[in-house]
């Protein structure tokens, strides 16, 4: 058992109209064997709702799949849900995966995006960034970390 | 964020605050102990604390859904706690609930997930003080879905006013009936999924029973519940029993009322909560006395003295030295 990661909860979302969702459900049980408590929103969610549920649920990671181009709308909305909800974005994990283009990478971090993901990338990489950006935002450390597409990148994004 | 700002915020329905104050006690913070202290005395006199409980599958969350659009419809406000079991290997756990909630953004409805698993204090206390807070909050109706299944989650059943127990056809009858624990403190009983076939049977069942359990104790004085058996179609396009469910749900809370029993029920979770305390200072307190504990358990190892008189001889000690002023956790 992983005591650390068991008082970890994560949203794992899915705005927008993509039509499937095994890319999520994969990531949900990884997630839960991992050790983790996650919560799961079903497909088609609005970004009211996604925002509503980090917010009650008070995550300490959200993590957004799109397969659909959807990320470009969604991720700035449901961050700014969050904001004018009173929450800190310095004090949870952003994650977005999914089929996100090269060229949005940039753009994603600098809304406050923590970590980009496309598929491929093998799953314990994100648990392990995961582990990493809790332990960074928690002790407010100076090194900060991105994670971008397939790579691991330090302080300066992109 | 401090406990101060958390707790005006509870108070003026900021759902932030309330978000964070659930975390706190969920993660066992000393935060978490710090608000309650504090916020106790402001909880609702009338907050309606309902569970629901049922195997998984049976249709709980469905139905916990219904039962919100209905009380919405109603104009009250509902605060639900999700309590989903856990992987018992990895501790990790899968909270699965919201998947089925219909109203996501819905100012008169907050919904929490929380995971059933190794904590140190117990899950009714846990659960208890998210009460508390939500009361303090201000919903009318706090709804709680459990499996019920093991001690912890029957403890948590224990504590709200109004129990309703969901069954459904097909799941090997008396199996449902056997985990008697549940059904003897069920309030309402709900035969979900009844468009499926075997739902009269288990009705049948329900109803012997029921019958059995009444002519048991007659002659008491006051007057007594008669605990109905609805069933219900959570999910169809023909919803079949939810306003009969509900409707029955708020006229069991009007007869605790009546006949006083809520008092009796909210003294009751705080006995609990206090004998759990108590009891968890005087274990901390005793471990606080590793040496004595040492001393007495090579006296036990050695058969000079026995483990019941080394016991009472610590508690002797720790009383003697009024030893409660170390403990800054819980004082
Ligand atoms: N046929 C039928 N299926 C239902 C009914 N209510 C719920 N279900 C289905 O039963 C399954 C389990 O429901 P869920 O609410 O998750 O059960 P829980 O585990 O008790 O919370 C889901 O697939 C629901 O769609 C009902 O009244 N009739
Ligand atoms: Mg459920």
């Amino acid at each position: 058992m992983n005591m650390n990661r068991s008082k970890i909860k994560i949203l794992v979302a899915k705005p927008g109209l993509d039509g499937h969702d095994r890319g999520a459900r994969v990531l949900c049980r990884f997630f839960r064997d991992s050790g983790y408590e996650v919560i799961y929103t079903g497909l088609h969610k609005t970004a009211e709702e996604v925002a509503n549920a980090a917010l009650q649920e008070d995550v300490d990671v959200l993590g957004m799949s799109f397969l659909s181009g959807a990320h470009e709308s969604y991720v700035p909305k449901i961050l700014n849900l969050l904001k004018n909800n009173g929450v800190d974005l310095n004090e949870i994990v952003i994650l977005v995966g999914g089929t996100i283009p090269e060229e949005h990478f940039k753009r994603l971090i600098d809304l406050g995006v923590d970590g980009v993901f496309i598929p491929g990338v093998p799953l314990n990489e994100i648990s392990d960034f995961i582990d990493l950006k809790i332990k960074e935002k928690r002790d407010k450390s100076e090194a900060q970390h991105y994670f971008v597409g397939t790579k691991l990148i330090q302080k300066n994004p992109v | 964020m401090m406990v101060e700002e958390i707790i005006d915020g509870i108070k003026n329905k900021d759902i932030r605050s309330l978000a964070r104050a659930i975390s706190w006690i969920e993660k066992e913070k000393d935060e978490g102990i710090e608000l309650i202290k504090n916020l106790h005395h402001y909880q609702k006199e009338n907050t309606h604390i309902i569970g629901i409980t049922g195997f998984t599958g049976v249709g709980k969350s469905t139905l916990l859904s219904r039962i919100i659009e209905r009380y919405r419809s109603m104009g009250k406000t509902v605060g639900v706690i999700a309590i989903d079991p856990s992987s018992p290997f990895t501790g990790g756990a899968l909270l699965g609930d919201r998947l089925r909630l219909s109203m996501w953004t819905d100012p008169g409805v907050f919904y929490r997930s929380v995971s059933n698993r190794g904590r140190m204090g117990g899950l009714s206390r846990m659960i208890g003080d998210i009460i508390t807070t939500m009361s303090v909050f201000g919903f009318d109706k706090i709804i709680i879905e459990t499996v019920g299944a093991g001690q912890s989650e029957v403890d948590v059943i224990k504590i709200v006013d109004t129990s309703v127990v969901v069954l459904m056809p097909g799941m090997g009858d008396r199996v449902q009936f056997a985990k008697a624990g549940i059904l003897e403190i069920a309030d309402i009983f709900v035969v979900n999924k009844s468009d499926l076939v075997g739902a009269d049977r288990v009705r049948q069942f329900l109803e012997e029973m029921l019958n059995f359990k009444t002519s048991e104790k007659r002659d008491s004085m006051q007057e007594e519940w008669k605990i109905p058996i609805i069933m219900t179609i959570g999910e169809s396009n023909n919803l079949k029993g939810i306003d009969e469910l509900v409707e029955k749900i708020d006229e069991h809370f009007d007869y605790l009322i009546r006949i006083g029993r809520l008092k009796e029920i909210r003294k009751r979770r705080a006995k609990n909560e206090i004998e759990m305390l108590a009891s968890d200072i005087m274990l901390r307190i005793c471990k606080n006395h590793s040496s004595d504990l040492d001393e007495y358990a090579s006296k036990v190892a050695n058969k000079e003295i026995d483990h019941y008189t080394a016991a009472k001889k610590i508690v002797e000690k720790i009383m003697m030295e009024n030893a409660i002023s170390n403990t800054s956790r819980y004082t």
